[in-house]
């Protein structure tokens, strides 16, 4: 009897544990990445003028990557957070920019152009390296690699949706 | 000291590879007799290429358990592309022309060497599973002599 009740607890065990092992699988699947940084960030300022006062254009080229092979990132929202690596860590600048969908294995291109006035600009310009004479002298301030400890990106919303949904309502959309 | 009963231990092990052999080749043969025939016949539409390619791709998109989409060595990047490829065709309504026929059938090659991979592993546990099967009963024999 006592043979027959350790063998049934034996087999309920290797059952218990083949179930753990699936389940822990499904978990697995419903992780996904999200994008914690920026694809070749590229920074341009130049000067300008908005409603006959003095202002600055700057202009974001950047990306980023949804590295999921199954789940679309939707309606996301965030900022392209300026900073200076010898300050405190407040951000210098923040620019947003939002994203309707950024499917699986794709980048999502974020170009900005959005105006400044001088009070705003002139910290991330000094963080740069440059100052507001040598911007004017040289019409613009270009930066095409710029270090992650001086650009951070901040995601503040989106929603992970199952590519194979998305796909589907998009088909049923057209049908 | 107290003997330890081996049978319980290969009775144990021949139940856990049975179900995982069961269940493995159950996933596999599943996607051998019924999902890839299916999305052959689609592949083979010569009207209403854009529909029946579209449907062919919705099956495909959702990967075999063997073959699925998140890792990927450099022969594997043709996979990658041509489900970035056509998830953004798809997501945006353009057409797929016959001429895109070649790529779904990458995926579906993946697929079946997927569902082929599962069928050989289900095949393992099933014998693993006879193995411990015939250990069990040759301890339990040898204990009542």
């Amino acid at each position: 009897m006592n043979d027959k009740s350790n063998m049934s607890l034996k087999i309920m065990f290797s059952i218990r544990s083949i179930i753990v092992a699936l389940a822990s699988g499904v978990i697995l699947v419903g992780c996904a990445k999200i994008p914690d940084r920026l694809v070749s960030p590229m920074i341009k300022i130049e000067p300008a003028v908005v409603e006959n006062k003095e202002a600055y254009k700057i202009m974001v080229s950047t990306g980023i990557q949804n590295e999921n092979s199954d789940v679309a990132l939707v309606n996301v929202k965030g900022n392209i957070n300026f900073y200076d690596h010898r300050s405190d860590g407040t951000a210098l600048l923040s620019v947003p920019f939002d994203f309707l969908i950024v499917l699986p294995f794709d980048t999502g291109i974020i170009e900005i152009e959005k105006f400044y006035s001088e009070n705003e600009i002139m910290p991330l310009v000094a963080a740069l390296g440059s100052n507001k004479e040598k911007l004017l002298s040289e019409k613009g301030l270009e930066r095409s690699f710029i270090d992650d400890t001086n650009i951070r990106l901040e995601l503040s919303s989106y929603e992970k949706k199952h590519i194979l949904d998305v796909l589907k309502e998009r088909v049923n959309e057209k049908n | 000291m107290k003997k330890i009963n081996d049978s319980n231990i290969y009775l144990s092990v021949a139940i856990a590879a049975l179900v995982v052999g069961l269940v493995v080749g159950a996933v596999s043969y599943y996607s051998i007799i019924i999902v890839e025939p299916k999305v052959e016949r689609l592949l083979a539409a010569t009207e209403d290429v854009d529909k029946n390619f579209k449907q062919a791709y919705l099956i495909l998109r959702n990967p075999q358990i063997f073959a699925g989409y998140g890792n990927f060595d450099a022969e594997g990047i043709s996979v990658k592309n041509s489900l970035a490829f056509f998830d953004k065709k798809i997501y945006y309504g353009d057409e797929i022309d016959s001429t895109r026929k070649a790529y779904l059938e990458l995926l579906l090659d993946r697929r079946e060497k997927g569902s082929t991979l599962g069928r050989n592993t289900a095949a393992f546990f099933i014998v693993l599973s006879l193995m411990f099967c015939t250990l069990f009963i040759h301890e339990r024999r040898s204990a009542n002599l």
